[in-house]
């Protein structure tokens, strides 16, 4: 038995890394546990094949629902689109049938497939053993449990079984928003991983050591590289002779992963210091040009992508807005992509040189030394780590996450408010895609808050009759300043729906809810001096209070004015009733145009 | 502020967040487990207790508590640092690195060979959890009684589990030491106390703000951390078995660092 293929791992070890892959996307650790077992399990195949089937479910997910989420997130015509399609149980239940069925279809296959192989193994077996001892029968004690019916059938109804407990605990942990616009499409992703990952488990399982037949040839193939990188490596160690060969077939892998991604071959040859930044800069790159093309399509369609992933753009929306329509940043993306799968192949290609594998005597000295852990010497051994260093710093300026404010602008530039680009139209910057179809421009209202009984409440608000918007001037803070026109205020509704949406504030909210935050907008769009003017008794939704508030910078500095923006605004999950809320302001305060109430300070 | 009242689940729920992982580093250290090694993990856990203790103590003489009121012109960005890498990185990994060196000075030394033995990174682990049993407990019992559950899954898997890798890689930063002497070992040392002390950082720093985008960076960390303590367990105390048999041990050449 070759040393590479001895069982390293103990089988309660074994055990217990099997139950942590299948875990890993219920206990928040998704695709990066199976990955990390792939990394420092290269010879346990029992346990890598677990691993890259979960990661296989997970890919297919994404190509799978991505799209579509995407296509969600584009606009509103095509959120309303996927949310009415989906609004109806029958077809819900309809899609869920569809995949179950084509699970159904795969198992089916599988079981079709590994009979047809044992049939055809024993077959071969057959005429062996007649050539050797005619007569005798063939014993077949250790039947493939693929090749079973009964185990099919299995498989396919107690994988329903499976997920519908995966459902029931994930909807303990993590319960359902049905706030969030998302909550449709997500319930047919979360069954659609369940079934799939319950049906991993138990097909892995039911088969033991066996690999499910449909797979088992990339199964087999796969790991042969493993096998052969792993013995290049110890002999390497030993400073001893590989053959040609067998080098050509572990470049020919490193090549295949490293056009996938680029770094990925070098981390299959286990050269982590140049592997992993490539890696990190070409996730960071592709991740940009997402950024860029979405946002080229539609700005909002950009902003709304980042907050997805709870990250908003590190620059004011209005620059933010103007440059998400200048392809040039989308060209320079696309050419620093290039440049690093080229680049990245091309010293990966170093490695496989004749010179460099010892064939043929070397003109330079400049060999790459194979299976060397640590960070060498050395230009281009330096490169991709300074490229990575250098694009996390370029990356932060440009993307931060949702609930991080930067304080980058400084006060009194006075000089400068006048070269603040003022748009014509504020239409063209109102970030939210939820506004009715109805209203005609933005000067109407946007009804914040959950459960409200009477949206008629949140009807527009004209602009010419701005002291109907709330208490008279100074009220609040005592400060006295003029009203700012609703349609900013639409503006900071609108702005506040992505944070609201992602720290899933009003679906955290205990009900009945409310409290009364103040704070400034400067005339740069920082949100400055927040404060809680009431609170509630629930000092945990008050600190998320102020984190969505916080979480809203940088904003377009407000319009027509030349002093900041004092905020005063409440917010409740109640209805537009006064006896809802506790306190007199609050009562007052819950029929102000989204319970705001705006006032310039003066400098 | 009002005590804060630890009820017996609370201590059960804490005790079985950190019993896995026990479980597992103990079962995987297959070198013998000496009287001396025995005595040294109990005293392991209590120091990490000590520590918890400690800390708790300290912050709010360090960082007085003050009401909830808003702050002028604070930003989350300042505060998630000082709080990952000061209130918990540099806090935390401080005190459980000391009892760490303390223990394995006492227990886990060879005052002849001026080495660490082995079993150091045995009693690292086991004060990262006598630390993350008495820090998971407290945490465990300021929950509402509905969220018990969802505290004491993640604390399990990602809390009790990147305290013990953090410690553990500690750990093998000592024996890597070895081969250093004087100085050099001191420096080494200490680097691999600021390595611990940016690992939590880092990791905390990404999470406390809540993206998905951190989430991910953090898991990604964790794992890694998770790689990196596996192959050196492998190389510095599952080889060793095979040292025994061979007159080159295999942490001679073979090493992460």
């Amino acid at each position: 038995m070759s040393p590479l293929n001895q069982n390293l791992v103990s089988p309660w070890a074994k055990k217990s890394l099997s139950f942590l892959i299948w875990m890993s996307p219920l206990f928040s650790l998704g695709i990066f546990f199976p990955l990390g077992v792939l990394c420092a399990f290269p010879r346990t195949f029992s346990v890598r094949k677990k691993a890259l089937s979960v990661i296989w479910i997970y890919l297919f997910s994404w190509i799978l629902f991505f799209p579509v989420e995407m296509f969600h997130r584009s606009s509103l015509d095509s959120e309303m689109f996927i949310n009415e399609f989906l609004k109806d149980e029958t077809t819900v239940s309809a899609i869920k049938g569809a995949f179950v069925l084509f699970v159904g279809i795969l198992l089916f296959i599988n079981y079709v497939h590994s009979s047809f192989r044992q049939s055809a193994r024993n077959k071969i077996r057959q005429i062996k053993l007649e050539t050797n001892s005619p007569g005798a029968r063939l014993r077949n004690g250790n039947i493939i449990r693929d090749t079973k019916f009964d185990t099919f059938l299995l498989i396919f109804f107690l994988a329903l079984l499976l997920s519908f407990g995966f459902q029931v605990l994930i909807e303990k942990i993590n319960p359902p928003n049905p706030h969030n616009p998302m909550a449709a499409l997500a319930g047919i992703y979360q069954f659609v991983f369940n079934y799939f990952i319950s049906t991993a488990i138990l097909l892995l399982t039911f088969n033991k050591s066996k690999t499910p037949s449909l797979f088992s040839a990339f199964l087999l193939k796969y790991q042969t590289g493993i096998r052969l990188r792993e013995t290049w490596k110890q002999k390497a160690e030993k400073s001893e002779k590989f053959s040609f060969l067998n080098e050509m077939e572990v470049k020919k892998r490193a090549v295949f992963r490293e056009r996938l991604l680029p770094g990925a071959g070098h981390i299959f040859l286990e050269d982590y210091w140049r592997g992993f930044p490539f890696l990190f800069v070409g996730l960071l790159l592709w991740l940009f040009f997402a950024v860029w093309s979405f946002s080229f399509l539609s700005p909002v369609f950009g902003i709304q992508f980042l907050g997805s992933m709870g990250l908003k753009p590190g620059i004011p929306d209005k620059d933010f807005f103007v440059a998400s329509q200048n392809v040039g940043y989308l060209v320079i993306t696309i050419l620093a992509l290039t440049f690093t799968y080229v680049y990245s192949m091309s010293l990966l290609n170093k490695s496989f040189t004749l010179e460099n594998l010892g064939y043929r005597k070397s003109v330079e000295s400049d060999i790459e030394p194979i299976f060397v852990s640590g960070l060498r010497k050395g230009f281009r051994n330096i490169l991709p780590v300074s490229l990575l260093f250098h694009l996390i710093i370029l990356s932060l300026v440009f993307v931060i996450p949702i609930s991080i404010q930067r304080n980058a602008s400084k006060k009194n530039n006075s000089a400068d408010k006048s070269k603040h680009f003022q748009p014509d139209k504020m239409e063209f910057y109102f970030i939210d895609p939820n506004i009715p179809e109805e209203m005609k421009g933005l000067n109407g209202g946007v009804i914040t808050g959950t459960d409200t009984t009477n949206k008629e409440q949140g009807e527009k608000i004209s602009n010419e009759k701005t002291a109907d918007n709330g208490p008279k001037a100074g009220y609040i803070k005592k400060i006295r300043g003029k009203k700012v026109p609703p349609t900013y205020s639409n503006y900071i509704s609108a702005k506040m729906r992505i944070p609201e949406s992602y720290m899933e504030y009003w679906a955290k909210a205990p009900h009945p809810y409310s409290s009364v935050v103040s704070y400034t907008i400067t005339q740069d769009g920082d949100i400055i001096d927040i404060e809680l003017v009431e609170g509630s008794n629930f000092p945990d939704q008050d600190r998320l209070t102020l984190e969505l508030i916080e979480s809203l910078a940088p904003m377009i500095p407000p319009p027509n004015t030349e002093g900041d923006i004092r905020v005063t605004e409440l917010f409740w999950n109640g209805p537009i009733d006064p006896n809802f809320v506790p306190t007199p302001l609050q009562k007052e305060m819950v029929h102000m145009f989204d319970g705001r109430y705006m006032e310039e300070v003066s400098e | 502020m009002s005590e804060l009242k630890i009820e017996i689940w609370d201590y059960i729920l804490g005790t079985l967040s950190v019993f896995p992982w026990a479980y597992a580093i103990y079962k995987s250290y297959t070198l013998p487990k000496s009287r001396n090694i025995k005595i040294g993990i109990i005293f392991g856990l209590l120091l990490g207790w000590v520590s918890t203790v400690l800390i708790i103590w300290l912050h709010p003489l360090l960082w007085p508590q003050t009401d909830f009121v808003p702050k002028k012109k604070v930003s989350l960005l300042t505060s998630t640092a000082h709080l990952a890498f000061i209130q918990a990185g540099m806090m935390e990994e401080t005190f459980k690195i000391s009892f760490i060196l303390f223990l394995s000075f006492a227990f886990g030394f060879d005052y002849e060979t001026k080495k660490f033995k082995t079993e150091s990174v045995l009693f690292a682990g086991f004060v990262a959890l006598g630390f993350s049993l008495v820090e998971n407990t407290q945490y465990i019992a300021r929950e509402i009684s509905d969220k018990k559950i969802e505290i004491f899954l993640a604390r399990t898997i990602h809390s009790s589990n990147i305290h013990l890798l953090i410690n553990l890689c500690f750990g093998f930063f000592m024996l890597k030491s070895n081969v250093k002497l004087g100085k050099d070992r001191i420096s080494f040392l200490t680097l691999a106390l600021g390595l611990a002390i940016l690992q939590h950082g880092v990791v905390d720093f990404l999470l406390i703000p809540g993206a998905v985008f951190g989430q991910w960076i953090a898991t990604a960390l964790f794992v890694g951390i998770w790689v990196w303590v596996v192959r050196d367990w492998r190389t510095w105390i599952t080889n060793q078995i095979e040292d025994k048999k061979t007159l080159i041990p295999a942490s001679e050449y073979s090493s992460q660092s």
